[in-house]
């Protein structure tokens, strides 16, 4: 398999292969799959009983019960869909920072995360973009499908502002149906998350923020009298960096770090801060599990 | 607070700069970074407070600024006065003896004793009062007690070295007579400590500025000139010299007879001992003898000796009844004419050299040279009380030049009356309870003095009478007890009829002393070594003074100065009352420097 290598090693894959995304809604798939429904059905698990209305599958009536009361029962059982996964990359300049770079970070973040829901039957789409332009790779389904994730996450590139608000409203246009959505972004957005966050409050979705930064962006190791460039932007910050100012550097980012727990706390969505210093296992296998995004 | 150099404030100058360059366009380093959007952030919140924060980071630029003054005051070489100022009497004891001539410190000891002396008056108080005296020999006031800094300057630069030996003793009673009753005091000695212990008493500050550094120095510390036993032999010149340097030394030593070079002698010397030599002189008969060292060292003043051979034979009058031992041995004495009188009335004694009485004792002895037999002169402290019956001779002053090695002790003797002696006079033999013969010494007069009758003692029997007498007239008619040293007045007696002589000083200054008849003259300008000429009339006589001082030879720097009866004033540093605060300056710059580091550095070590 093309690219696996790179972004997911044998080990990781073996690990991942254990593991299942877990939503705490009943799902709406369209297909058949392995995540419980809303939809009664033909799954295997028993979900309650009504009665037996005229053109019912017989099959389904449950003998048993109509032995013991003399009445028609119709046994129904949660039907098991697919989950529908939603992964947007940020792929702005800024997510090329870093070392180990944020960018690949991200999208070894986001191959696991496929990986996890094409070893369960689930779809994944996964969306890719920065300002003015956009990426996205077709819903796929089934294990085998993971070489194409892999591609199309290697194929990824950064370039172009962050525009958080247009590529989610994108990608919650495009994946309507309800399902997981993952959004895996720097989050140094000028015009803020907040407008951009909105396009995911939606009841059904079960939506994961991973806030991935790099460790010179958590604690700085630069100093003096610099000109710092946005790269993005190309804006200059000229900055005398003293020990003062990297207090307050810190206090920002803590204070944008708390911002976005806050938001997503209180309108359920998960958060997740990663650093890419600390190993991809240990995300996925550690945090994302006790949080509850992987089971 | 004052500047001793405030030139050095020109210094600031450097903060112009300082200041242009940090308000110059700084160069700045270019960092990409992900999102310039967190550093505005913060940069925003820091512009809040404004103000402070801009002083913050200036921080660096105004620690620059404060150091660079405090560099400039500490170059300025401030001074503050540690005490409020008071009405202080100060006595400046400057030595110019012969060892302040040593050039071991440049330009020499005196000119640096000089301007430390110069340093310190600069700490006084603007009402504090100084007094200068300068001292070698003798001491010398330079200027009385006063408040004017002219005439002090004035007064230290008026002390002109010389090349007499130190005597501290003189100017420190002038000091601490003019210091008495004066609240604030102080004596500072500004000198190298090369002289004997002071007695003084602890009330008076005394502090003590050692001047010098290491010596090198030969310097001729001894010189003596015999006369051979027979005409035919030699003369024996022997010199002594002393080496005070770091290491071993050949001194080249030349000897002149009569202004001519008649030898060169190179001495080997160990540093810090001496070597002696003779010299053998047989043609012509030497009555100017100089040794000279031909080595350059450290002082000059020591490395030529004079001796100057007295020629005449001493006239000796035996006044008396005849004494037939006493006359042979006097006509022994070697380089000696005897002269025989009944009675002293009729002879002047001017014109002999020892006068011997035998038992004749006018009542007024007339100033001279005495050996007396038979009687006590009148002389004021002398007490005369009952006769000894027999008495027996116990002990002699073996040390005495008169007595030396002589066996004394079983002279018989019928009687002698029983003397008591004021404390100047030594006795030189003894019986138990009183002395028998005592040498006399006061003013011009010189006498040994024998109270007992020489008939009436089996001493004139004894091979020790004969040796007695020659030394007797020996030690009589040596010029005086010590030699004439440079610094002291030379004592000239005006003989006969004159009532002037003349003295030409080795500087070839002249001078016409004039007295009375057989009066003394003092010619005083005694402050360089060398030959003196007297002029009598037609006849001239050189005499020599040297140095012969081995302690100043050795121009060794004191580290103390013994104030008599073990007390010790320390070395003293110049500065003592005015402090300097470049020393804190300087400990503030460097602190900044350590602030400015940190301060730099917590900018970029995080």
């Amino acid at each position: 398999m093309k690219g696996t290598a790179s972004l997911l090693d044998a080990n990781l894959i073996r690990q991942l292969e254990q593991l299942e995304l877990v939503v705490r809604r009943l799902n709406s798939g369209r297909m058949k799959g392995e995540k419980k429904s809303k939809r009664r059905g033909t799954g295997s698990e028993f979900a309650d009983y009504r009665d037996y209305a005229q053109g019912d599958d017989p099959r389904h009536i449950d003998w048993n019960v109509y032995g013991r009361l003399d009445r028609l029962f119709l046994k129904l059982f949660h039907e098991e869909e697919d989950l529908r996964l939603a992964i947007y990359v940020d792929t702005s300049r800024s997510m090329s920072f870093g070392d180990p770079e944020k960018l690949l970070y991200a999208k070894r973040l986001a191959a696991c995360l496929a990986y996890v829901a094409l070893c369960n039957m689930d779809r994944v789409a996964v969306e890719a973009g920065a300002a003015g332009r956009a990426e996205q790779l077709r819903p796929l389904r089934g294990k085998r499908q993971l070489g194409a994730v892999l591609e199309f996450l290697e194929g990824l590139e950064a370039d172009g502002a962050t525009d958080l608000a247009a590529g989610l409203k994108q990608m919650s246009h495009r994946n309507g149906a309800s399902g997981m959505k993952v959004v895996i972004s720097d989050f140094l957005d000028k015009r803020g998350y907040q407008g951009a966050l909105k396009w995911l409050l939606r009841p059904e979705d079960r939506v994961v923020l991973l806030h991935v930064l790099s460790p010179q962006e958590v604690h700085p190791d630069i100093v003096g009298d610099l000109a710092l460039e946005d790269c993005e932007d190309g804006a200059v910050q000229e900055v005398s960096i003293t020990a003062g100012l990297l207090r307050r550097y810190e206090q920002g980012l803590k204070a944008l770090v708390g911002g976005l727990k806050d938001y997503c706390r209180t309108r359920g969505l998960a958060y997740h801060f990663v650093q890419t210093s600390v190993p991809l296992e240990q995300v996925v296998l550690n945090a994302l599990r006790q949080s509850g995004v992987l089971r | 607070m004052s500047l001793l150099s405030p030139l050095a404030l020109l210094w600031l100058g450097i903060t112009v700069p300082v200041v242009l360059l940090y308000f110059l366009k700084m160069r700045r380093r270019k960092v990409p970074v992900s999102s310039t959007w967190l550093w505005h952030k913060s940069i925003n919140d820091l512009r809040v407070n404004a103000p402070f924060q801009r002083l913050r980071k200036s921080l660096l630029l105004i620690l620059q600024l404060l150091l660079i003054a405090l560099g400039a005051v500490a170059l300025s070489h401030p001074i503050a006065r540690s005490s409020p100022p008071a009405h202080k009497r100060w006595v400046f004891l400057v030595d110019r003896s012969v060892s302040m001539r040593m050039t071991d410190v440049k330009p020499s000891r005196l000119e640096k004793a000089k301007e430390t002396a110069r340093q310190v008056l600069r700490e006084c108080g603007p009402s504090d009062e100084v007094m200068v005296v300068s001292f070698s020999g003798r001491a010398q006031v330079m200027t009385p007690m006063t408040a004017s800094r002219t005439a002090v300057e004035a007064a230290i630069g008026r002390i002109e070295p010389s090349d007499a030996a130190t005597r501290a003793q003189e100017a420190y009673h002038i000091a601490s007579a003019a210091l008495e009753g004066a609240k604030e005091r102080e004596i500072v000695v500004f000198s190298d400590g090369g002289f004997e212990a002071i007695q003084g008493s602890e009330d008076v500050p005394l502090r003590f500025i050692p001047v010098g550094g290491k010596p090198k120095n030969a310097g001729i510390t001894a010189m003596d000139v015999k006369k051979p036993g027979k005409a035919d032999e030699p003369w024996a010149v022997f010199v002594q010299v002393d080496l005070h340097h770091e290491a071993e030394q050949e001194v080249p030593l030349e000897l002149y007879v009569n202004g001519d070079l008649k030898g060169v002698r190179k001495l080997k010397i160990a540093p810090g001992s001496g070597a002696g030599t003779i010299f053998e002189v047989s043609k012509p008969e030497p009555e100017v003898v100089q040794a000279k060292i031909a080595w350059e060292d450290d002082l000059e003043a020591d490395d030529k000796a004079w001796f100057v051979v007295r020629q005449e034979k001493t006239k000796i009058l035996y006044a008396g009844s005849g004494n037939l031992f006493l006359e042979n041995a006097l006509a022994q004495v070697k380089d000696a004419e005897a002269f025989k009188a009944a009675g002293l009335a009729e002879q002047s004694t001017g014109d002999y050299g020892v006068v011997v009485l035998d038992g004749l004792l006018p009542g007024a002895l007339p100033e001279g040279r005495y050996l007396v037999f038979g009687g006590v002169p009148s002389w004021e402290g002398i007490q005369v009380g009952p006769p000894m019956e027999l008495p027996a001779v116990v002990d002699w002053n073996r040390r005495h030049p008169v007595t030396r090695l002589l066996e004394l002790s079983e002279i018989a003797i019928k009687e002698a009356p029983r003397i008591s002696l004021p404390g100047f006079a030594t006795p030189i033999l003894e019986t138990s309870d009183a002395p028998l013969v005592f040498a006399w010494e006061k003013g011009r007069t010189k006498a040994i003095v024998v109270p007992f009758k020489l008939a009436e003692s089996d001493w004139p029997l004894r091979l020790s009478f004969p040796l007695f007498i020659s030394n007797a007239v020996e030690w009589l008619r040596s010029e005086a007890k010590v030699q004439p040293k440079p610094g002291e007045p030379l004592r000239i007696r005006l003989e006969g009829e004159e009532t002037e002589v003349e003295v030409a000083g080795p500087s070839g200054r002249r001078e016409t002393l004039t007295g009375e008849k057989e009066a003394d003259v003092v010619f005083g300008d005694t402050d360089r070594v060398g030959l003196y000429v007297v002029t009598r009339g037609k006849e001239s006589r050189p005499i020599a003074l040297n140095l012969f001082d081995p302690q100043e030879t050795r121009g060794e720097v004191a580290s103390e100065l013994k104030l008599g009866q073990g007390k010790v004033a320390r070395a003293g540093s110049v500065t003592a009352p005015m402090t300097p605060l470049w020393r804190w300056l300087a400990a503030g710059v460097l602190l900044l420097l350590a602030l400015e580091w940190l301060v730099y550095h917590r900018r970029i070590e995080i």
